[in-house]
C-alpha cells in the first residue's frame, strides 16, 4: 500500500475514509474502529447516473453523518494506484504505436489533467495531510471488499473486472486468524489486455448497448438466443496451459484506442454490429443473431469463470469463495460457479464493482496496513442516507394528492398489501439507501409478480426499457426453495440478488412477471434480520395471496440513478406510472385523472 | 463540513503533492524490471501535464503558457 500513514497497533478510535473515483461509479465509505459506518455512491447525491467525478458530495455526506471533520481522519485511502495505471496507459500506447497514437492525446489529457494527481486533489479538497493519504491496488480493494465484508474467516478470493492498474483478474485466499489478524494473499493475476470484463464489454458495445451499463442487457438478451457462436468466441478467448486465458487481440481494438472496442476481424466473424438506435426484437432474424451472439459470449464467460473457480477450489481446498469486481454482477455466471466449482458458499458483496472498492480500500487499510484486528462487517447493503419523509407530506398536499400517515407498521404493511393486491405499482422507500447497483427493498418499485402484463406495464410506463429485460422477484428466505430451485448456498447468493436460478416449473405461470424467457429469475432472498419491514411485507402479501413473492425493481427511471431522498422518489412517482408512493410511514396516491392523463401521455 | 478553499490555495496544494507523486512513480518504474527507460518519459509527461493542468485552472497563468513552451 502506498503512502506513509503511521502504523498503529493500538486499538484506538481510527477513522478511515475510502474513496473510489475517476472511472465509473465513484463512491465514498467511512470506517470507524474497523466497522463501516456509512457508504454512498456519488450518483445518488449528484443525480448523474454512474457519476465518475471525485465524490465530494459523498465524502461530505459521510463525514457529516459520522460527525467527523476532515482533519480528524487518520487515513484517506484511494482504491487504486493512479501512477501504476498511468504507466499501463503509456506502455500500451508505446507498444501499440502507430495505431494507438490517435487516442494518445485524449488518454494523456485524461490522466495528466487530473486522474494522476489524486493525492493533490484529496489534499486540496479535504485539507488532509499528504502523509495520511494512502493508495490500495485496485484488485486488492476488490478482494478486501469481497472477503473482509463476507461472513467467512477462511476463503478463496476471485476478482475479475475490466481493468484496474494492470490486473484484470486475480486469484488468492484470505484468512482471519484467531487473534483477528487478517491476511489477503493474491497469488495469481491476469493482466491487461486479457480481460473477461473487457471481453464482455466489447460484446456489449457490439450489441449496441452502453459499456459499463448495458452488460445487464447482454445477460438478459442471452436467454433469448442459442450459443451458436460459442466456438467462434472460444477461438478468440484462448485457454492457456496454466488454467488462464488470453484474448486474441486481432479481434479487439480497446487496448489501442477508445474509438471502438472491436476490430474488422471481429465483425467478419460475428456480422455487422447493432447500432444503438436500432430496435432489437429477438424474434426477428437480425435480433435472433444478436441474441445468439449474447448467448455465446455468456456461455464462454461462464465456462472460463467456472474453470478458474474450480482450479482455485482445488488449489485452496476451501469451502468459501469471495467473488468481487464488476464481473461478479453476472448472476448467471455466479449461479454456475456455485453449482459447478466445488465451493459450498459464494459470497458476492452488494457492490462488487468499483463503487464497493471505496469500502474495500478502507477495510484493506484498516486490517492490512494498520494491522488492526478484524471485526465482522454488518451483513447488509444499507449504508447510505436514511429516508427523511418530512417534506413529502407538504409537497404532496400542495399538489392536492391523497395522502395518509400510517405510523403503525402492521397497518402500513396492510395498506401496501391492499394496493399490491389491487394490481397497483408501489414505490417503496424505507430506511437507508442501498450501496450497490441493486434496490434491495429500501428504494424499490414493487408490484404483484403474477401476470406478464405487469412486466409489460412496468416496462412501458415506468422503466421505459427493452422488453427482453427481466424483473427480479423478492421472497422471504424461509420460503425461497418453494418457488425457486436453489442449489446449496443459493439462498445466501440471493441475499444481494447476485444469482440467477430456475423458477420451479409449476410456479412459472403464476410468477410470470418475474420469470425470464428461459424459466429463471434473479432472486432476492430476504431475511428478517436484514430487512425486517420488507420481510414483513412479503409475508403479509403471502398470507393474503398464498404467494409471498413480489416483483422488486430499482426505484428509478431509465437513465437516472436510483432515488435517494423522498422528494426524488416523489418526482419519479409523479413522472411515471407508479400508482402509490410509500415513503416511511407516508402513503401518497395519484388521483384518477392524473393517472389517465399520464397513461395518455405515455401512449 | 468540508471547508471550501480558494482556487489558488487548492492549486498550490495540488502542486505541493505533485513532486512526491512523480517521485513515487519514477521510483516504482526504476525498480521494475525492464521499465527503467520509461522514467525520463514519465517525468517529462507528468511535469508537462502538471504545467498545463495548473495553467488551465489558474487563469492568471494562462498567458505565460506560450512563454513556457
Amino acid at each position: 500500500m502506498g503512502g506513509h500513514a503511521s502504523q498503529t497497533g493500538s486499538v484506538g478510535r481510527l477513522r478511515i475514509l475510502g474513496i473510489s473515483a475517476h472511472y465509473h461509479d465513484s463512491a465514498a465509505a467511512l470506517l470507524i474502529d474497523g466497522v463501516p459506518v456509512c457508504a454512498v455512491q456519488e450518483e445518488r447525491l449528484s443525480r448523474r447516473k454512474n457519476d465518475a467525478a471525485f465524490p465530494l458530495a459523498a465524502i461530505e455526506w459521510c463525514l457529516d453523518f459520522a460527525g467527523v471533520q476532515p482533519e480528524q481522519l487518520d487515513a484517506v485511502v484511494f482504491y487504486e494506484k493512479p501512477m501504476l495505471k498511468f504507466e499501463r496507459i503509456l506502455t500500451l500506447a508505446l507498444r501499440g504505436f502507430p495505431r494507438s497514437w490517435p487516442a494518445f492525446p485524449q488518454a494523456m489529457k485524461n490522466a495528466l489533467g487530473g486522474k494522476l494527481w489524486v493525492k493533490g486533489i484529496i489534499a486540496s479538497e479535504l485539507g488532509v495531510r499528504g502523509d495520511r493519504i494512502l493508495f490500495a491496488e485496485h484488485h486488492r480493494s476488490h478482494a478486501a471488499a469481497a472477503f473482509l465484508g463476507a461472513p467467512s474467516r477462511n476463503a478463496a478470493i476471485l476478482t475479475a473486472d475490466g481493468v484496474g492498474e494492470w490486473a484484470t483478474l486475480s486469484m488468492g485466499r484470505g484468512s482471519i486468524a484467531a487473534d483477528g489478524t487478517a491476511s489477503i494473499e493474491l497469488f495469481r493475476e491476469l493482466r491487461f489486455p486479457h480481460s473477461l470484463g473487457m471481453l464482455y464489454s466489447t460484446f456489449t458495445a457490439y450489441l449496441g448497448f452502453p459499456v459499463n451499463e448495458g452488460e445487464y442487457k447482454v445477460m438478459g438478451l442471452a436467454s433469448y438466443g442459442q450459443p451458436s457462436f460459442a466456438e467462434q468466441v472460444r477461438r478468440i478467448v484462448r485457454r492457456t496451459a496454466d488454467g488462464g486465458f488470453a484474448l486474441d487481440l486481432d479481434y479487439f481494438e480497446f487496448h489501442e484506442g477508445a474509438r471502438r472496442s472491436f476490430s474488422k476481424k471481429f465483425v467478419e466473424v460475428f456480422g455487422a454490429p447493432r447500432e444503438p438506435w436500432d430496435p432489437l426484437d429477438p424474434q426477428s432474424a437480425e435480433g435472433a443473431r444478436f441474441a445468439d451472439v449474447a448467448a455465446s459470449v455468456q456461455l464462454v464467460l461462464e465456462e472460463v469463470l467456472v474453470d478458474l473457480a474450480r482450479s482455485l477450489q482445488r488449489e485452496t481446498g476451501l469451502d468459501d469463495l469471495c467473488f468481487g469486481g464488476g464481473v461478479a454482477l453476472n448472476g448467471c455466471a455466479n449461479a454456475r460457479i456455485l453449482r459447478e466449482s466445488g465451493f459450498r458458499n459464494l459470497y458476492v458483496p452488494s457492490a462488487p464493482g468499483d463503487a464497493g472498492c471505496a469500502l474495500g480500500a478502507a477495510l484493506y487499510a484498516d486490517r492490512l496496513h494498520f494491522r488492526r484486528p478484524h471485526r465482522p462487517v454488518p451483513d447488509h447493503p444499507y449504508w447510505g442516507p436514511a429516508l427523511e419523509a418530512t417534506d413529502l407530506a407538504r409537497i404532496a398536499l400542495e399538489d392536492g394528492l391523497e395522502l395518509e400517515q400510517i405510523p403503525r407498521e402492521p397497518d402500513l404493511i396492510a395498506c401496501a398489501v391492499d394496493h399490491l393486491c389491487a394490481g397497483r405499482i408501489v414505490g417503496w422507500m424505507q430506511g437507508r439507501t442501498e450501496m450497490g447497483p441493486r434496490a434491495l427493498g429500501n428504494r424499490s418499485i414493487l408490484a404483484a409478480p403474477h401476470e406478464a402484463a405487469m412486466r409489460d406495464a412496468l416496462n412501458r410506463s415506468i422503466k421505459y426499457r427493452e422488453e427482453f429485460r427481466p424483473f427480479a422477484p423478492a421472497v422471504p428466505i424461509e420460503q425461497a426453495d418453494r418457488f425457486f430451485q436453489l442449489p446449496s448456498g443459493g439462498a445466501r447468493l440471493g441475499r444481494f440478488m447476485s444469482g440467477v436460478f430456475p423458477v420451479h416449473r409449476e410456479w412459472r405461470s403464476r410468477l410470470a412477471a418475474v420469470t425470464h424467457v428461459d424459466g429463471t429469475a434473479r432472486v432476492q432472498t430476504v431475511e428478517a434480520s436484514m430487512a425486517p419491514r420488507f420481510h414483513a411485507l412479503l409475508e403479509a402479501y403471502g398470507a393474503r395471496t398464498g404467494i409471498p413473492v413480489l416483483l422488486n425493481t430499482s426505484f428509478n427511471l431509465a437513465g437516472e440513478p436510483i432515488v435517494n431522498r423522498a422528494v426524488e422518489g416523489y418526482s419519479t412517482f409523479r413522472r411515471s406510472g407508479i400508482d402509490v408512493l410509500i415513503a416511511g410511514e407516508t402513503v401518497v396516491r395519484k388521483r384518477r385523472h392524473d393517472l389517465a392523463r399520464l397513461e395518455e401521455a405515455i401512449a | 463540513m468540508i471547508r471550501r478553499r480558494g482556487k489558488m490555495v487548492r492549486t498550490l496544494l495540488l502542486l505541493g503533492s505533485a513532486a512526491p507523486t512523480i517521485a513515487d512513480g519514477a521510483r516504482s518504474l526504476w525498480h521494475t524490471e525492464g521499465r527503467k527507460w520509461m522514467v525520463p518519459l514519465v517525468v517529462f509527461l507528468c511535469v508537462t501535464g502538471l504545467v498545463l493542468a495548473v495553467a488551465a485552472s489558474v487563469e492568471a497563468l494562462a498567458p505565460f503558457v506560450y512563454a513556457i513552451f
